[in-house]
């Protein structure tokens, strides 16, 4: 179908778009990539009577880090987290190292297809808070900050609060995501991530995301994060399968008793994409193999 | 303040198209796909599903294979713009991807060919070396109701496998 009529803006700076997101409120709606609101005006699921282009607004699309801390712009297309690079203090643009630049890439490639993850954006992924993208189960375990701006402030919300159900978020529709902050996972962490999906490209119908520190000495685990997405309206964690896991040396027994404690930790609601029972089913596997995958075997 | 369009008035809008300008009214809701089509009379661009999932509609932007009907044409005036048109050269010398196409069956109906085509294009430009298994990833993009798909790796593969970008 084709979209209802809207008017139109693309002001070229933020404050250009924090003006407009102020006069318009609730009838304006932010268009970046266009690859989820762009299909929702076209099935008339969303009509939003203003659209504010913020495809021309520079300096949204950078990636840097300082202090142990990755700052991606809102507009960095998902294609480029395939092989991020960040821009030094000096100007130099150099290839994000460490788990995290080996983590991003994996996570990427599950976004999508190709001609989407040119143009869709890793900000409009997390505003739009599908509960299955990828990128908003990396932010919420990795406990990402996003950066918000309006007109005369700033604030920055913590993944737990952000997402808060199905599509919503705790952005004010004044409020435009400038960026998004992930810790960069020091040589102690080790990260996986496992999706199942229908099809390549289609949305996860469960995926899961691990992180776990390594106490240098003892090879123990001291700190655990296990994220999954397709099980609730928004994505979670899972403290109980955490805990199980801390103190205790990563392996395939570990491994399995953790992703059984995960898949009797959520509390997934079947659609015709799955059942309740299969989505269970596949947290198991998910968390079992993202675990495997982190310690560096396979399956 | 931002200049704003009106929702129901027509704006001038200038896309480049496989070289050539096209200088066009469209109101903002109008997409890439339909101006192509509509407004610049390039038909060549398919139109499936409107909602970014078939990719009959890709074109490359800037070189990148993109969704046209997930753009709109207001958001599409600094951008260089291929559609199939732009594939064959002037004296109608078919571009060595059309040539395989036929050569290998790539096409049954036709429907999907003006995109898989157009999204071929891109990964030859973008990914001459690209490996089978990226491959059949990346042409996992468009759907086909037809050819099966193998025809079409196929087709692709023996361009990449020749060098011919
Ligand atoms: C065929 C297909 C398959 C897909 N598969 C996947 C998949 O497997 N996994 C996945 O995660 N995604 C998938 N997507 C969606 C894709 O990742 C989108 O790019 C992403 O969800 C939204 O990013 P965008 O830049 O396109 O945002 P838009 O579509 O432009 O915007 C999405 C929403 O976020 C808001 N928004 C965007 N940017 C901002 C901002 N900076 N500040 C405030 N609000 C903002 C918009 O107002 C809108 O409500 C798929 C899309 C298609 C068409
Ligand atoms: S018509 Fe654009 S993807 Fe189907
Ligand atoms: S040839 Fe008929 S849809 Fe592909």
């Amino acid at each position: 179908m084709k979209p209802a009529r809207f008017a139109y803006t693309a002001p070229d700076t933020v404050e250009g778009t924090l003006d407009a997101l102020d006069r318009f409120g609730d009838e304006a709606k932010v268009l970046s990539g266009g690859q989820s609101l762009v299909p929702m005006m076209n099935f008339r699921l969303a009509r939003p009577e203003v659209i504010v282009d913020i495809g021309r607004v520079s300096g949204l699309d950078g990636m840097s880090v300082s202090n142990g801390t990755l700052t991606v712009g809102a507009r960095v297309v998902h294609s480029r987290l395939e092989a991020p690079t960040v821009s030094t203090p000096d100007g130099r643009s150099e290839s994000l190292g460490g788990v995290l630049g080996s983590l991003l890439p994996v996570v990427a490639r599950f976004v999508g297809h190709l001609p989407i993850r040119v143009r869709g954006t890793f900000g409009g992924s997390i505003a739009h808070a599908d509960p299955a993208a990828e990128w908003c189960i990396l932010a919420r375990t990795l406990d990402a900050e996003m950066v918000a701006l309006r007109q005369g402030g700033e604030r920055t919300i913590p993944a737990a609060d952000f997402f808060e159900t199905v599509f919503t978020t705790a952005l004010a529709a004044e409020e435009l995501l400038v960026a998004v902050r992930l810790p960069i996972l020091g040589e102690d962490w080790r990260a996986g991530f496992c999706e199942f999906s229908r099809r390549a490209g289609d949305f996860a119908v469960v995926a899961a995301m691990t992180a776990v520190r390594l106490e240098p000495a003892t090879g123990a685990i001291a700190e655990a994060r296990i994220g999954v997405g397709g099980v609730a309206g928004v994505p979670v964690r899972l403290p109980a399968a955490e805990a199980m896991l801390v103190g205790e040396t990563p392996g395939a027994g570990l491994h399995a008793a953790a992703a059984e404690a995960a898949a009797g930790e959520v509390d997934p609601v079947g659609d015709l994409h799955g059942s309740a029972a299969y989505r269970r089913d596949l947290v198991r596997a998910m968390v079992a193999r993202s675990l495997a995958q982190g310690a560096g075997a396979s399956g | 303040m931002t200049e704003i369009s009106a929702a129901d008035a027509a704006v001038p809008v200038v896309l480049r198209v496989n070289g050539d300008e096209y200088r066009i009214a469209a109101e903002p809701r109008r997409t890439l796909a339909d101006a192509l089509r509509e407004d610049c009379g390039l038909t060549g661009t398919h139109l499936g599903c409107e909602h970014g999932v078939c990719g009959a509609c890709t074109v490359l932007v800037d070189g990148e294979p993109v969704r046209s009907c997930l753009m709109f044409a207001v958001q599409s005036q600094d951008v260089e713009i291929r559609t199939v048109e732009g594939l064959a050269a002037a004296d109608g010398t078919l571009h060595p991807l059309q040539e395989a196409f036929w050569r290998h069956h790539g096409l049954q109906c036709g429907f999907c060919t003006p995109g898989f085509l157009m999204l071929s294009a891109g990964i030859l430009e973008t990914s001459p070396d690209i490996g089978d298994e990226e491959l059949r990833e990346a042409l996992s993009s468009n759907l086909c109701r037809c050819t099966g798909y193998q025809t079409i790796v196929d087709s692709v593969r023996s361009v990449l496998d020749a060098g011919e970008a």
